[in-house]
């Protein structure tokens, strides 16, 4: 959401320090078993994923 | 800065095109000048003459067809002398482009040649502005590279342009466009195909070489909050004149013309859905709609799309024997519902899996496994046979109408072409079913003897939604499809989709990379962060929420 643009030119947030988390690789070998989406329901019908490595 | 003197100024531009119908006139008379370091943005709707204008001051418009047939394009060449760029010779002219003056155009993969190598392509300018040997202009184009930040930039001197991703090609075309340290910048668009996060970058990019390098940029874009992120100072052109120009400040907090007040009331903001139940129609420039409309709520919705743990694959082929080595894993357990005449938004990066998500559910590529159910009917279990009747039930529309839509077909055929493959009604009765639709998605009867290049952006995605619409789907799929139009037209083709989905009760499943978008349009919003990572939300709270899914590491 930080990448968004904002139509409002006192709220500029142009900064080379947004450095994103580069989107890992989809490609894995033949065995590589995915993990289960688990999610956690932060309100009625929102669900947020899990994050496999922070668990958080 | 206004005491500088300005590296170009345009003095009473006027650019006329010959057709067939007599002179049109893109441009007309316009003045606005640019001080080195500072960015102006040019503003407005297709057709307003924004490229036209930066065609000229790179004297590429007598290319398409145009001719300048007034004004003064002043350029400030640094040493002391001031040329006027629509009286310089052809050979002039090619020393000046790629020279003193860079371009960047909207779309990367169109702008580079396919069969040169980036290191080539980059080091070629360098040879013939800068009398580099080759050795000398690779080693300045490894060194440019790496002030774009391309990751890996030995390697991707020798990779080919398909062999990139979107955003490291249009870093290639900065680069490119950067190479010989040009005085000028000019940048058509050059974030409009991008996705959000790429899109922050390249803008932190443009802005950066603006402040270290004192270039001089000219902007064109329709994005709005674009501008607001970039501009110094805006100008505001509506068919082929300068109506408006300000300091960024000026434009979007006290605009004076009509039309900027309309163009920037176009503008969906993020936030603006938040606490309201369901999706709302745009805000339109020109037909006084009201600011706020009636929210679109569905009264007891039933699921009308069912998909359960959604896998898709494609095997990597490698080796001699072309075995599978490995497997990208496009979708993983992907499940969602739709309710019957709601819209469900797919949003995320690039690469993320959201178009594959909407083609396996088409069967345009085959899911390994998950569950596909459709009105009660299970999409992966039918037979070729049968998934083509049940197609008729789920129609898509692409991003580029141009290209979805068969240049050499009458928009007639095209639209009449589904209801002649599934065979249905008599000639009378697809005539007036086409016609009914021009109507629908309104269109004069009289352009459906037109051909697709006879249209305007706004007018061909009209047309892919009649096609889309002929067979009365219950669900239509649109990937992308109004990230190319500029803002006013964007707004009326949203619109339009949303007046039929509650005239028709239809579903729909919408991909965009535009959140302020999404939030307007959507009962519910999935967000991914990579392939089988997605968050679920309904619309106005999703966006609201700071999720993890698109927040910077």
């Amino acid at each position: 959401m930080s990448a968004v643009p904002v139509a409002d030119p006192r709220n500029r947030k142009i900064s080379e320090d947004l450095r994103f988390r580069p989107i890992p690789s989809p490609i894995h070998p033949i065995d590589y078993v995915a993990p289960p989406s688990i999610y956690r329901e932060v309100a009625p019908g929102h669900k947020v994923l899990i994050d496999p490595v922070t668990h958080s | 800065m206004l005491d500088q003197q300005p590296l170009v100024s345009i003095d009473k531009l006027r650019v006329e095109f010959e057709t067939n119908d007599g002179v049109v006139v893109g441009v007309k008379d316009i003045s606005f000048a640019i001080n080195p370091g500072e960015c102006v943005c040019v503003v407005g709707e297709s057709g307003s003459g924004k490229s036209v204008s930066s065609l000229a001051l790179m004297r590429l418009v007598e290319f398409g067809g145009g001719e300048i047939t007034n004004g003064q394009l002043l350029f400030d060449k640094g040493d002391g002398k001031v040329i006027d760029l629509a009286k310089q010779s052809t050979p002039a002219m090619r020393d000046i482009r790629g020279n003193q003056i860079g371009m960047i155009f909207q779309e990367p993969m169109t702008a580079l040649n396919p069969v040169f190598t980036v290191g080539d392509q980059l080091s070629e300018g360098l040879m013939v502005h800068r009398g580099m040997n080759k050795q000398q202009a690779r080693a300045r184009a490894l060194e440019i590279l790496q002030q774009v930040r391309i990751p890996e930039p030995e390697r991707r001197m020798e990779q080919y342009p398909h062999e990139l991703s979107g955003g490291m090609r249009q870093r290639v075309v900065i680069a490119i466009a950067m190479a010989c340290e040009p005085r000028l910048l000019i940048c058509d668009e050059p974030t409009t195909a991008l996705d959000v996060t790429i899109q922050a970058e390249i803008l932190a990019l443009i802005d950066r070489l603006k402040r270290e390098k004192q270039i001089a940029v000219l902007f064109i874009t329709h994005d709005m909050a674009v501008v607001a992120q970039m501009a110094d100072r805006v100008v505001v052109m509506y068919r082929g004149d300068k109506v408006e120009e300000g300091t960024v400040e000026e434009i979007f907090e006290n605009p004076k013309e009509d039309y900027t007040k309309m163009l920037l009331a176009a503008v969906p903001r993020l936030g603006e859905m938040t606490g309201k139940p369901a999706p709302e129609r745009m805000r339109l420039m020109r037909d006084g709609s009201p600011a706020t409309a009636e929210p679109i709520i569905v009264e007891n919705p039933t699921p009308l799309l069912k998909v359960e743990n959604l896998t898709t694959r494609f095997a990597v082929k490698g080796g001699i024997l072309r075995r599978t080595v490995a497997r990208v894993h496009a979708v993983e357990d992907v499940s969602f519902t739709i309710n019957g005449g709601e819209t469900m938004s797919l949003v995320g990066e690039s690469g993320s899996g959201k178009s594959t998500v909407a083609r396996s559910i088409l069967r345009l590529v085959e899911p390994e496994s998950g569950q596909v159910d459709l009105g009660g009917t299970d999409i992966l279990a039918l037979s070729q046979s049968d998934l083509r009747k049940a197609r008729r039930d789920m129609q898509m529309i692409f991003q580029d109408p141009f290209a979805s839509l068969d240049p050499h077909m009458k928009l007639y055929d095209q639209v009449a072409e589904p209801l002649e493959n599934y065979g249905i009604g008599t000639r009378k009765e697809r005539q007036d079913r086409i016609a009914q639709l021009f109507d629908r998605v309104e269109l004069p009867r009289s352009f459906m003897r037109r051909y697709p290049h006879e249209m305007s952006g706004g007018q061909r995605q009209r047309i892919a939604i009649a096609r889309a619409l002929a067979l009365n789907p219950k669900l239509i799929v649109a990937d992308e499809a109004v990230s190319a139009l500029d803002v006013s037209v964007q707004a009326q083709v949203l619109n339009l989709l949303m007046e039929l989905q509650q005239d028709m009760g239809i579903s729909m499943l919408f991909i965009s990379h535009d959140m302020a978008v999404v939030e307007r349009v959507s009962h519910y919003v999935g967000v991914s962060i990579w392939a089988g990572s997605w968050n679920w939300a309904p619309g106005s709270r999703c966006l609201k929420t700071r999720s993890t899914a698109i927040q910077s590491s």
